[in-house]
Formats: C-alpha cells, structure tokens, sequence
C-alpha cells in the first residue's frame, strides 16, 4: 500500500468529474474507490485531498449533492454531475488530450528535438 | 465566473454556516463505515475491519478541519467572532464605552466636517464623466501666470479655432463664455436676467453630458454667426419655468428679446462647469454677435477680445504635462502669424484642481488648515481612548493571562484587541458622520449672493466617506496598537497570582504620561491658533471696511441685454442716474462696473517715472471703473485732490483716481496728483491722477493691502453695471420705486440681482468670517475638554494605583497637604512639560498661519494668557483626584488586603 503514489492536485478534480460522468450519481467512498480502481490501484485516493476538492467543484457549480441511500442501505450523500460541470470536463479532456500528445512528442525516442 | 461565484458560496458559508456542519461530519462517517463494511465482506473480524479502515482513512477531524476552511473564510469568521465578542465587552463596561466612542466620534465630527467643506470648494470633481481626463487651456500674456494680476487666463474665439485644428492631445476641445441673458417666456413679459453661457457646439459632447430629455447641439448649429437660435436649459430653469413638462422641448423662450427654441433639458446633476456657479441657460458660442452686437468688436474674429474659457477632454493615455507642451508649441506658432495682437501669448494646461488653485489659492490653503487643526482634535481624541484602554489593560490583566495560559496566540489576542478598537472606532465615525451630515443639512447650500451666486453644496458624498473611512483606520491603529501590544506583554505567573498590591509595568506608565503631554500640547496650539483667529475676525469686523455698508441698495443693469447700441447705453444710464437722484428717499446714487467685496478688474499700466521690472514694458494694477458720485455715495474719503465730474467726458482730458497704497507705491515722496501713467502699454492713452482716495478693503477683509487705481465711466464706456443708492431710510424701501422708475425708463429692461450691501456684505463677509471663527473655536474648545477629561482619567488612576502608598505614607505621619502637594504636582509636571512643547509648536503654527492669510502674527500676551488659562484648567483637572487622595483614611486602605 506504501507503493501506491498519491494523486497530484488539480489532476483530482478531472478525475471526479469524468467519474461522476460515466458511473452517474455517485457517494464520496464510491469516487474514491473507482479511482482507486481504474488506477489498478496504483493511485490512493486520500480522503484529506478528496472532500475539499468536492467541495469546490460543488462551490464552482460542476457538482452538486444530495442526500440518498446507498446499495447496502446506509444513508450516503449522493454527488451528480451538472450540465455547467460536463462542460468543464469535456473542455479539460481536450485541453488533458492536447497536453500529454505535446508531452509524448517531446518523450518518444525516434523524434529527437 | 466560476472562481467568483466560489468566493460567493464562501461568503455565504461564512455567514451560514453551522446546519452544514453535522452533514460533514456524518458524511465523513459514512464513508468510514462503507470502508468498514467493504473490508469486512473481504473476510476481516469487525474490529480488525475497523482498525484497517481507520488507519487508512487517516484523521477524520483534520479532514472536517480542512472541509470547513473550504466552505467559508476563516479568517472573515473569525473577525466576525471577534467582532460579536468586542460588543459584549463593550457592553459590560459601558462607562468606557461611551467616553472612548463619543471621544471618537466628536473628533471624526470635526474631521468629516471640515473635509466635506474642502470637498465641496476644492475637491468635488466637475460633475461630468470621467471628469480627471477634463482639462483648462489657459493663456497667459506678458509671461504672467494665469490669474496673477492683470492675465485673466482666457482665450479668443479665433485662438481657440487655431487650438482646436492644431492640437492632437484632445479629443475634443469647447469654449464657454460666462454670459448674462435678459430671459422671458413670452413677449408680454418682464425679462428676468438669467445667468448661462456661450458654447461651442460640441460643448456637451466634449464633457460628455447627454441632455435629460431633447437634444444637445447639432455640428451644424456651431457654423454660421447668427443662424441657429437654439437653446439647452438647465434643470432648474425646466422645473421652475416649465414645471419640468415633457412639452418644453420646441417651446419658444426670448433671450435678449430674440426668439429661442428649446432643444434640450441638461441633466439634473449638471451644474455647469465651474463648482461655484451654476447656468441656466447654454446658447450656441454662434448666437454671441446677435445677442450682444458691438460695433467696435466681433468676439468671434477678434484675437484680442479674449473671454473664452477653453476647455477639452485629453485622449486616453495623454497627460496634462504633454498637453501642456504641445500648447506652447501652438502658442509660439501663433505668436509668429500675429504678431499684432499674440506677440506676448503663451499657452498652457492645468488641471482642474489646478486651475482650481490658480484662481484662487487662498481657499484651498485655509481648508488644508483647518484640516490640520481637524486632525490635532482627533489626535487629542485618540490620545483619550488609548489611555483609557491602558487603563483597561490593567483590569482586563487576569483575563488576558488566562486566555494567553490556556494557549491564544500573542498574534490571535492582539487581532482581537484591535478589532475591539476598531468597533469603537467605526461606532465613533457612525456618530460623527451623523452629526456631519447634520451639520452639513443645516449650513448648506452657502449662498454668495453675487450677480451669480455662489452656491456652495455640502454633501456627504463618496470622497468625504473615503476620507472617514481611512481617518478611522489610522485612529484605530494609533489608540489601539500600543495598548494592545502593552496588554499582551504580559508576565503570566504575577499576572495570575492575586493582583493585589502588584507594581505597574513602566512601559503603562510612560504611555499614558506622554499621551497626556502630547494632548495638553495639541490642544495648546488649537487654543491658540482659535484665539488668535477670534482676535483677528474680531479686528477685521469691528475695524472700517472702508466703505458704506449700511442704507444701500443696489442693483445690476446690462442694456446689452435687449440689445441698446453704446449710444443708447449712454443715454440710457444718464437719464437714469438724473431720475434715480430725484426720487424721494434717495440720498446719493452713482453707476459702477463693480462693487467692493467681489472680483475686482485688473489693469496694465505704465506709471510715468515708475522703475518697471527688467524685462516687463508695464505693471499690473487692480482697478474698478466708476461714474461720478461713487465716492460720495460710497463714502470713501478723497483725501487730495478731486472725484470724477460729470465733466470727465470722452472728449475732456483723461483722468484717474488712485488709492493712497497705489500713490505711495508708484509716486513715492511726492504728491501722486497731476502725476501721468500710461493704460494698457507704453502706447496706450495718456491718464493724469486727480484724486487720492482713502484705502479701503476691496476683494475680501482679509486681503494684502492693494494698489488701486479707478477709472472715469464716460471715459471709458461699459455696459454690464451697478447702481447704487444711499437712502435716508431703510434701503430695501427703495426697491419698488427702483423698479417702477426702470419700467417707465424701459419696460423690457431687466433689473439683475436687486440686493441691499447690508444683506450683501453679510453673507459675503460676516457670516464667512463667523463660519470659519466659529468651526475654530468648536474645534479648540473640543480639543480642551477631550484633553482635561485625558489628564483628569490619568490622575485618578493614578491616585488609585498609589492607594496603598498613599496609605502607608500617611501612616507614617504624611499630612494630607503634603498628599494633595504630591499628587498635584505629579499632574502640574506633565501638563507643563505639555505647555512648553504647545508654546514651541504654536510659534510654528503661527508663522505658517500668518504667512498664507496676512493676519496679525503671533501675539505674546495672547499665548501667555492661553497658556495660563490652560495650567488653571488643568490644575483643576489633577486636583480632583488629588483631593481624593488626602481624605483617603490609612486605617481602612492598609486593611483592604
């Protein structure tokens, strides 16, 4: 477990986002764990960094919550995607995509600068 | 958008807050429990299940902690506790309370006071969009400034041309002319003579003011002399002459007996472009040869008829500075084309505070004064809060230890104590502001009744909020900063053993012993400068102006205004002098171009013999002219010589009365009559001096002793004048028969302004001079009390912190005398120290003070007499307490612990 490498800022918010976009409304252990998950594990998604960056993409607009009932029954708050919110993640998608094609460029080893 | 609609939800969690609060903490919980769950359904013992899911979820407080930062502001929070905090501290001791608030707040009085009066003279920004980018061309003549003497700073109507095509530091550039209209709303009726200006086409576009409702002048309409008779009107003019009717646009009014059509209805908050006066009416600068014709002069092709104020809207990003030089460069190719008549312009730019300055630096120098003396009662204010908050330290001591013991941050306590400071400060400014603005309700509109009254509006607005705003900061930290410093320096261990028979800090007692210092010195310098200001309004008002300011009337005439020729003028004023002087009641009556106590004319001159300055060809000269009998009805002595006659006629040998600074300075050891001076230039015509008249005041009571020189009328024609009458009776009486005496002259004559100089001079001087006396003296008298109430606080706590040394001298065979000796001269001690600083700054003060106003200068027995007056007051103040402790009973004190 001490392997796993946390996530860096900023990258967090993106990964909620495109979370809540595919799986839909989702509780804050459910965000953590299918990050932790489409990571293969490799991330850990530390519960300190996870809530206040909940908290600002709900302040921003891009999220908002609602109390529910989880599968097992237990009472969870509920975190949906907004339409102002897909909007940013499909922006930053684009912007993501565009940023690691120019890091790739400059790593791929047959195009030397 | 999105940071800023974060920093909302933020505020309103701050203020909200706490329903949210038991939702994070059940939701970090449930995520525990999931986890808790998860791990168990992979085989794990509960306990086991929860110590790995614990571990790995970390502390669940500190993320809480970290949530609830994110969802308001802490630090904004925490003010606001602090805030809640100071008034419940506040109200636990209201006696301090009140005395540290109601301190503050007659000194924020004083303050917002004075600075909205400078505001309202000096500051107040034009009332036009972006009014900083607005600014004055000005010319000047002779290499003399604008405004100083003889240069008026105008321009002509065809140097104005020249600038306007020439300049690229302009957007855009107008002319205004002050002018006076014979106005009526239908031939039938009796004009009344309205104030408004002439002005270039573009006039409202340049100060980009759009008319309320209508139109504001078309390009078209600023081409053809004489073409387009169209008006602007003011919003006053609308609501009183059109009880403000939509219908007033296209409606027909008479100017000068011409017929107008109303175009358009300025903006109500539109006053003009002058802070002092305000038009009524705004005429396109084309009409100007129909409205006043004149056969010798046409203001728009002549370069020397200069009456133009210019005034233009620089383009972004164009200083005044390079506006400036690009108008001497125009200036100097202008001097070159004409030489005849621009041989001596030069062109510049001010500001408009500047100009502002220009005309008249007096102003602004005695509020920048008055402003001073403000502040020295807000520093005496301040001086009282602090101590009473250094006293308060002692007693909120325990408390402080204990929450500095329980683990506060120096840092933490020293913000709270300070917002403690800033809650009094802030409620001070509240009261303060309150009793400005009252102050201001009550005093405004200052009216100047000059033909164009002066109309001066105080007003509460943004600048003089600002101007509290920052007064209340910097109060703030100079009460609050050292008490709390000193209140947090605390020696836990002492402070929390039994406070009783404990030794003061030094550092406690060299603050309050300087503050009290330095209040008796400030508030010595207000008495003095007050007193000193009290002496001099006195001098000035009890001592001769110099002229009749009783059983006089007077009353404005332009025949100009229904358009007489200079022919008629003459005729005209003749017949009205001989019918005026024959009414009943009417002791004396004379014409003038101006009367004393307002704006006189200046003059170039070459007095014949005269050493002139190197490099000038004359000098400038303050003058007035005058017709036959003004002397008399005026009631200047001719000390030699002989007044105008009604034989100084245009065709007789020219002549001049001057005034005796005037002989003295021109004509020295000699007698000035039959002596020759030149007008306008060592061309110009030849006058002979026939009379010395008395000096008297001319332009205010507080003036430099002026050069005077007056003209004949008849010798020198004008139009725009002033009658004046000596009654026998009351002389508002004359008005009526003033009035049907012009209608049987002229029923279209305007009478402009009738006044009588008793109701003229009283607002103009006496009520100006009581204003500014009066806000001295309240100043100083509040700086006294604030002070004695400062020393009398130290002195009793003074004699309270000694109770039990007191005690124990009188035990050991101390007489009460001997008491009331020592404490006395505890409190005589630092008021004297006190005085000596107060005497040193009020000799500064002084000199400073009677440089700017060229008042009487420092007075020896007046500082003595203050300072002695202070001392008793004082001694009065250390007294009290000192009586208190010579009947302290040593028996009981000694006991008390």
């Amino acid at each position: 477990m001490g392997e796993k490498k946390d996530v860096w800022q900023g990258t967090l918010a993106l990964m909620v986002l495109k979370t809540l976009d595919v799986l839909g409304p989702q509780h804050g252990y459910g965000i953590a764990r299918r990050i932790e998950q489409i990571s293969e594990n490799l991330l850990a998604v530390n519960q300190g960094t996870l809530y206040p960056v909940l908290i600002k993409l709900e302040q921003e607009g891009s999220i908002t919550s609602n109390w529910g009932t989880s599968d097992n029954n237990r009472r969870a708050k509920f975190y949906t995607l907004t339409k102002s919110g897909r909007k940013q993640l499909q922006a930053e998608s684009r912007h993501w995509r565009q940023t690691t094609a120019i890091i790739d460029r400059f790593f791929a080893p047959e195009k030397a600068l | 958008m999105k940071p800023l609609r974060r920093i909302w939800c933020r505020l309103l969690g701050t203020f909200r807050g706490h329903p949210r609060e038991e939702d994070l903490t059940s939701e970090i919980d449930g995520h525990l429990r999931l986890m808790i769950e998860d791990n168990q359904r992979l085989g794990m013992a509960p306990e086991e299940a929860r110590r790995a899911a614990v571990l790995r979820f970390g502390n669940a407080r500190a993320t809480e902690e970290t949530c609830r930062d994110q969802r308001g502001f802490p630090l904004l929070e925490a003010f606001f506790q602090d805030v809640r905090y100071a008034f419940r501290t506040l109200r636990k001791s209201p006696g301090f309370a009140l005395t540290a608030i109601v301190s503050i707040g007659l000194g924020m009085a004083a303050n917002s006071q004075v600075f909205s009066l400078a505001e309202a003279v000096v500051l107040r920004p034009l009332p036009v969009p972006k009014p900083s980018q607005v600014a004055t061309l000005l010319s000047y003549l002779h290499g003399d400034r604008p405004f100083d003497g003889a240069s008026s700073g105008l321009l002509s109507y065809p140097d104005f041309v020249d600038f306007r095509n020439k300049s690229k530091s302009f957007a855009g550039m107008t002319a205004i002319e002050d002018a006076s209209f014979g106005f009526a709303v239908e031939r039938q009726a009796q004009p009344q003579s309205r104030f408004g200006l002439l002005v270039s086409g573009n006039f409202f576009d340049v100060l980009q003011v759009p008319p309320r409702i209508g139109r504001g002048f078309r390009a078209s309409e600023d081409q053809v002399p004489g073409r387009d008779a169209v008006v602007v009107i003011s919003h006053d003019l609308w609501a009183s002459e059109f009880a403000s009717r939509k219908d007033a646009i296209g409606k027909t009014v008479l100017l000068n007996g011409i017929a107008f059509t109303v175009i358009g209805v300025a903006p109500e908050q539109f006053t003009g472009p002058d802070q002092y006066t305000r038009a009524q009416l705004y005429v396109p600068m084309m009409m100007q040869p129909r409205l006043a014709p004149d056969a010798h002069h046409n203001a728009l092709e002549d370069r020397n008829m200069r009456v133009l104020t210019v005034k233009g809207r620089l383009k972004p990003g164009v200083s005044v500075a390079n506006a400036g030089a690009e108008a001497k460069l125009i200036s100097a190719q202008l001097a070159q084309a004409y030489p005849d008549t621009n041989r001596t312009f030069t062109a510049t730019v001010y500001t408009e505070l500047e100009l502002r300055y220009a005309r008249d630096p007096y102003t602004p120098l005695l509020c920048g004064f008055m402003l001073l003396l403000a502040g020295a009662v807000l520093v005496i204010a301040c001086a009282n809060v602090a101590n009473l908050m250094l006293s308060r330290a002692r007693a909120r001591g325990r408390e402080i230890a204990i929450r500095l013991a329980v683990g506060a941050g120096r840092a933490r306590l020293i913000r709270q104590l300070l917002t403690e400071s800033l809650v009094i400060a802030v409620l001070g400014a509240a009261i303060g502001l309150g009793l400005a603005e009252y102050l201001a309700w009550a005093n405004s509109p200052i009216v100047i009744p000059l033909e164009n009254p002066f109309v001066v509006v105080l007003s509460l607005d943004r600048q003089v909020l600002l101007y509290a705003a920052l007064a209340t900061f910097a109060s703030t930290i100079f009460f609050g900063l050292i008490p709390a410093l000193q209140a947090t320096r605390t020696d836990l261990v002492s402070e929390l053993r039994s406070s009783a028979g404990k030794t003061d800090k030094r550092g406690l007692f060299i603050g309050r012993n300087t503050s009290v210092i330095a209040q008796v010195a400030v508030s010595l310098v207000l008495l003095v400068v007050a007193a000193q200001t009290l002496r001099g309004t006195l001098i000035l008002l009890s001592g001769p102006a110099g002229f009749r300011t009783d059983h006089l009337l007077m009353a404005g005439l332009n025949p100009q205004l229904v358009r007489y020729s200079p022919a008629r003028t003459q005729e005209f004023y003749d017949r009205l002098l001989d019918e005026a002087r024959r009414m009943p009641g009417v002791k004396a009556a004379a014409l003038t171009l101006t009367i004393p106590m307002s704006p006189q004319v200046g003059t170039r001159i070459v007095p014949e013999g005269f050493h002139l300055p190197p490099g000038s060809d004359s000098v400038n000269a303050v003058g007035t002219t005058v017709g036959d009998g003004y002397f008399r009805t005026l009631g200047i002595p001719i000390l030699r010589g002989r007044e105008f006659l009604k034989t100084d006629k245009p065709d007789s040998p020219r002549v001049a009365v001057v005034n005796e600074v005037f002989a003295h300075k021109y004509f020295p050891g000699g007698d000035a009559i039959g002596k020759r001076l030149r007008l306008g230039g060592s061309t110009g015509p030849q006058l002979t001096i026939v009379g010395v008249a008395k000096q008297s005041k001319y332009i205010f009571l507080v003036e430099p002793t002026i050069a005077m020189i007056y003209l004949p009328l008849r010798q020198n024609p004008e139009t725009h004048l002033t009658l004046l009458l000596q009654s026998d009776g009351p002389s508002a009486d004359l008005a009526p028969s003033l009035r049907n005496l012009l209608h049987s002259l002229d029923p279209d004559q305007p009478l402009i302004a009738v006044r009588t100089m008793e109701g003229f001079f009283g607002q103009r001087v006496t009520k100006m001079l009581r204003l500014t006396a009066g806000t001295l003296v309240a100043m100083a008298f509040l700086g006294l009390v604030l002070a004695m109430t400062g020393l009398y606080g130290v002195m009793a706590w003074s004699v309270t912190r000694r109770t039990r040394e007191i005690g124990i001298r009188m035990a050991i065979g101390a007489r009460r005398l001997d008491v009331l000796v020592m404490v006395l001269k505890h409190g005589v001690a630092l008021v004297g120290v006190g005085l000596v600083i107060g005497v040193l700054l009020s000799f500064l003060a002084s000199r400073g003070f009677s440089a700017a106003f060229n008042v009487p200068s420092f007075n020896v027995p007046l500082l003595a007499l203050v300072a002695v007056g202070l001392l008793a007051v004082a001694a009065l103040g250390a007294w009290l307490p000192a009586r208190r402790a010579s009947l302290l009973n040593p028996n009981l004190v000694l006991r008390q612990d």
